[in-house]
């Protein structure tokens, strides 16, 4: 039995033969979403399934000293969720952003510009680029 | 992986318990408190080494923030603030960055965050 209430498969970090890792969202953290009415990020869950699918970057650390071993998965999802279930195009220049701790927690999920000079990486987070989709 | 489907049924099966209202959320794993004043689309942008905006899609509106490394700065909070009854205002730990804000973007965004918060009465989970 998975010890995540809601498990996802994605690229492990380190490994570039591209295997994959199990991580995914505690109970305890979808139970707040839910006990607060916090509709947004409910709904967008479905968004960390496209970008854990279709990852095109993957950021080590979250550019802060204490996190260097936490990971940001970077995706380009086509959608976006004003809630729960209202589906909307995804917002234009943006990337979508998984953040996940070392032991595979995912901890939260948003959307942030995209670098102006790397279009693969959000903004502000281009210092250790670990791995991106090859587009050749 | 859970199927597209599957992620549908969970979001089915576990509506929303009350209507959405502001709250704050101390995550000790993560370091981070996490504030939300609204329930909108919305996208993150980095206002400084602390504290990342939460700012709607629709109008950039503030609504709601991340703030990082938060256990330092409550640890160093007995020093500055006392309190007698109840809990300590949410308002207070952006006032904390004020001195370091070194743009007049950062002061307004910092004013908006410590004003939401008094609006909406918020107080640091104990």
């Amino acid at each position: 039995m998975s010890r995540w209430f809601i498990a996802f498969s994605a690229r492990k970090p380190d490994d570039p033969e591209g295997s994959k890792w199990e991580i995914g969202i505690q109970e305890r953290r979808f139970r707040r979403l839910q006990e607060q009415g916090h509709t947004v990020p409910l709904g967008r869950i479905l968004l960390v399934r496209d970008t854990l699918e279709n990852t095109v970057s993957i950021i080590g650390g979250w550019s802060r000293p204490d996190k260097d071993d936490c990971f940001a998965y970077v995706g380009r999802p086509s959608r976006d969720f004003r809630g729960a279930t209202i589906e909307t195009p995804a917002p234009p220049g943006m990337l979508f952003v998984v953040f996940v701790l070392p032991d595979g927690e995912i901890e939260h999920w948003t959307w942030r510009r995209q670098s102006e000079g790397d279009p693969d990486v959000p903004e502000g987070m281009g210092e250790k680029v670990i791995w991106r989709q090859n587009k050749s | 992986m859970a199927t597209e489907q599957e992620l549908v049924e969970i979001l089915r099966s576990n509506p929303p318990v009350e209507p959405f209202r502001p709250y704050c959320h101390l995550d000790e794993k993560a370091d981070a408190l996490m504030v939300h004043f609204r329930n909108e689309p919305d996208y993150s942008k980095r206002l400084n080494d602390h504290v990342t905006l939460y700012l709607s899609l629709d109008n950039e509106q503030i609504v709601g923030c991340r703030i990082k490394n938060i256990s330092g700065i409550l640890a160093d909070l007995p020093n500055f603030v006392r309190f007698k009854h109840g809990g300590i205002e949410l308002a207070i730990i952006f006032w904390s960055f004020r001195g370091g804000a070194d743009s007049e973007d950062q002061r307004r965004a910092l004013n908006e965050l410590a004003r939401e918060a008094t609006e909406h009465e918020m107080v640091l989970p104990a």
